[in-house]
């Protein structure tokens, strides 16, 4: 079931910042696995596979999970909380990908069990090269624990 | 005894006759002296008589003190002296027809004779006792007496002596220095109270007590409400008009009101005799009131109450006790309008107190906003200039083929205003947060801190030729992560306004001002600028130099003076065009080293 195998989801309410992280991705052959969800509660449902996505199996689970803050309807960190707080996902890598370089945000996000904090780069060279370590890391490199099926 | 001699017996009585005529002779001269004797004996008593007579009349009738003899049954005189025809008016033949009653008040009698009953010693002490001139003045005598028998009746000597302007002097000093204990115990209680009931109820007994009063009360009044409240009560019974008591003015009598508004003291010596007496006063009248006074309490000229002495007893106030009553009606009055005042500035101080905390909520609000201001800005103004960036350099790198060489240099500048851009908002994002942080002072190694700007600014452009003199040894006390923005700011400057050199100096140092503070010091032999603009220097998005000379956002040296002030310094420059420029500051605190 080739649909259901994503390795990336990608939490992004701005198109144009969605447009720029596949360009980055894609540059790097990592763009195919990507899913893209606009705000927190579709992301909340594609995790725990209810409403539009209850067809999904929650085991089969992304590899990374690439999460803005400001998010319409809930809002990153809720995003964050729910997924760091149910033991069938706290296992998901979660890297926050945000615009805020507010301490508060920062703080709170480690708090809450983030696995990485990533200011994006307004500079687009720094931007992708930031794009493809995060995926090069969490999609490649990362050895995620073996979860219970 | 038979057998006796003739010439025996004859010879016995020739000697007899001889010793009987000498016995004769002796008998005559010792009458003769006896009679001589007894004649001396007699001049001699007639001789004490005189004395006697003498002494009798320095010792009673002309002594000083008045004297008198009175009988023990009777109480009628018997003798009196001239100083106590003097002292009490009657003549003698008067005085011979009364009785030591008549010269005592009337009231004094009955004690007078439980005195005589109990008097039985020979000799009665010192005792003070008020008597009765015939003019009807009374007066203090210390009297001393002993018993006698004159002309064969039970009688007493009496010596009386006037001592009436001692016992009035020391009445007076008594009721002066109980006076002045009630005026201090008033002051005591007025000086431990703020509020002005507790003022008068603390003053009000010892008013009452001090002045005898039957009843006292202490009204104050509202000029402007037309009323009088009821302050403070004391006396005996029931009060008519108990501690809260509202009246109107009217009630207290238009004459009274009147005396009082003129701050003079209304005086009612007998209601009884009063024609039109004050609603309150007829209502007190039924309990028993025969006199009043009324004391006007004023404070800066203004009337604000008044004192009430009341009285079952006609006339019962003497001038002094209306003295001493306007005197503690004026400590009062004084008090008062302390309270008042105090409880005006409490009132202000509570409203000065809202308004700081209405001030401080806004600045909270304000700042929130600023807050989130500066979260906007950091978060939704990257994100637009995020897809400028990019897309401008997707389109460069992707799409190069397909525009010409114009087209690629206007992309050029997109890229450049965006890069300048987001420096702007960087900068400003910095600037608020120094504004917002708090400020957490601890020793500083500026030296190193110092050091390790150098390195990054030498690693950003290795090119450069930059000769760093830093001191050793710099301290200060400060925000750390505060200060390293100031430095940030002092050397990058120094470091950019030097660029157009091929070899460039920059020192840090520190210099003591002449007020003894210590000032740190970032100079370099850059650009500088003309000291004209001087003022200029550290104002926002203020630039002395085109972004064609030199690049920048016009916020650094906004943000190093917040930061300056905030640890409560001083930040200034000098320079001249092309001569360099070093910037001065100091962080407040912080005093020259030897």
């Amino acid at each position: 079931v080739t649909e259901n195998i994503v390795e990336i989801l990608l939490v992004e309410d701005n198109p144009n910042d969605v447009e720029l992280t596949l360009h980055a991705l894609r540059r790097y052959n990592l763009a195919n696995r990507i899913h893209v969800v606009r705000d927190g509660a579709q992301a909340l449902e594609f995790i725990f596979c209810t409403g539009a996505y209850a067809h999904r199996s929650i085991e089969n689970s992304p590899k990374v999970i690439l999460l803005d803050l400001k998010l319409p309807l809930v809002d990153g960190l809720e995003v964050l909380q729910q997924i760091k707080g149910d033991q069938r996902t706290r296992l998901i890598p979660v890297v926050v990908l945000t615009s805020s370089r507010e301490e508060r945000d920062i703080v709170e996000s480690y708090r809450l069990g983030v696995n990485s904090y990533i200011t994006k780069p307004v500079d687009f060279e720094q931007f992708t090269e930031a794009v493809r370590t995060l995926g090069m890391y969490w999609v490649l490199l990362n050895q995620p624990p073996i979860l219970a099926s | 005894m038979g057998g006796v001699p003739y010439w025996y017996t004859t010879g016995l009585v020739l000697i007899a006759g001889v010793l009987g005529s000498l016995l004769s002779l002796a008998i005559l001269v010792l009458a003769f002296l006896r009679l001589r004797h007894e004649a001396a004996a007699r001049t001699r008593a007639e001789q004490a008589q005189q004395e006697s007579d003498a002494r009798y009349r320095l010792l009673f009738a002309c002594h000083p003190h008045p004297m008198w003899i009175y009988d023990f049954e009777t109480l009628a005189f018997l003798a009196v002296n001239e100083a106590a025809v003097q002292q009490y008016g009657y003549a003698e033949e008067e005085f011979l027809t009364m009785t030591i009653k008549d010269i005592r008040p009337p009231e004094d009698i009955p004690a007078l004779l439980a005195n005589v009953a109990r008097t039985t010693t020979l000799y009665d002490a010192t005792d003070r006792w008020r008597h009765r001139r015939k003019d009807g003045t009374v007066i203090d005598v210390d009297v001393t007496s002993h018993a006698l028998t004159f002309a064969g009746r039970p009688a007493r000597l009496v010596l009386a002596q006037d001592v009436t302007a001692r016992t009035r002097a020391e009445a007076a000093q008594r009721r002066y220095a109980e006076r002045l204990e009630t005026l201090r115990e008033i002051d005591q209680a007025i000086l431990a109270e703020q509020s002005p009931e507790a003022i008068v109820s603390a003053a009000i007994g010892h008013i009452c007590a001090l002045l005898s009063c039957w009843r006292a009360n202490i009204s104050v009044f509202d000029l402007a409400s037309h009323q009088g409240i009821v302050l403070g009560w004391a006396g005996s019974g029931t009060p008519r008009f108990p501690v809260g008591t509202r009246l109107s003015l009217e009630e207290y009598g238009r004459q009274d009101l009147e005396a009082l508004r003129a701050g003079k003291i209304y005086v009612v010596e007998d209601v009884q005799t009063c024609s039109s007496l004050p609603a309150t006063v007829q209502t007190s009248q039924a309990d028993g009131l025969r006199s009043y006074v009324r004391v006007p309490l004023i404070a800066q000229g203004e009337l604000i109450g008044a004192l009430n002495l009341m009285a079952d007893r006609p006339g019962a106030f003497t001038t002094d006790e209306v003295d001493v009553a306007r005197e503690v009606a004026d400590q009062l009055a004084i008090a008062l309008q302390q309270a008042r005042l105090h409880a005006q500035v409490q009132r202000y101080a509570a409203e000065l107190e809202g308004r700081v905390a209405e001030r401080t909520a806004q600045l909270m609000e304000i700042n929130a906003e600023l807050e989130a201001f500066a979260y906007s800005v950091s978060h939704d103004l990257r994100a637009p200039l995020r897809s400028i960036d990019g897309f401008s350099r997707i389109l460069l790198e992707n799409y190069a083929d397909r525009l010409d060489a114009q087209g690629q240099d206007y992309l050029q500048r997109v890229l450049m205003s965006a890069q300048h851009m987001r420096e702007l908002i960087d900068a400003l994002l910095t600037l608020s947060r120094v504004t917002r942080t708090e400020l957490q002072r601890e020793p500083v190694d500026l030296s190193a801190l110092i050091k390790a700007i150098a390195t990054e600014l030498q690693q950003r452009e290795p090119a450069r030729q930059v000769e760093f003199t830093i001191a050793e040894g710099l301290q200060a006390s400060g925000d750390p992560r505060l200060l390293r923005i100031v430095l940030e700011n002092l050397l990058g400057n120094a470091w950019k306004y030097t660029s157009k050199h091929a070899q460039a100096y920059i020192e840090v140092g520190t210099q003591v001002q002449p007020d003894g503070q210590l000032a740190y010091f970032v100079r370099d032999d850059g650009a500088g600028f003309d000291m004209a603009y001087a003022d200029k220097l550290f104002g926002v998005f203020q630039r002395l130099h085109g972004p064609n000379e030199f690049g920048g956002t016009g916020i650094g040296l906004a943000t190093v003076q917040r930061i300056i002030h905030r640890h409560g310094g001083r930040v200034w420059a000098e320079a001249a065009v092309d001569q360099g420029a070093t910037f001065y500051f100091t962080l407040g605190g912080d005093t020259a080293r030897d």
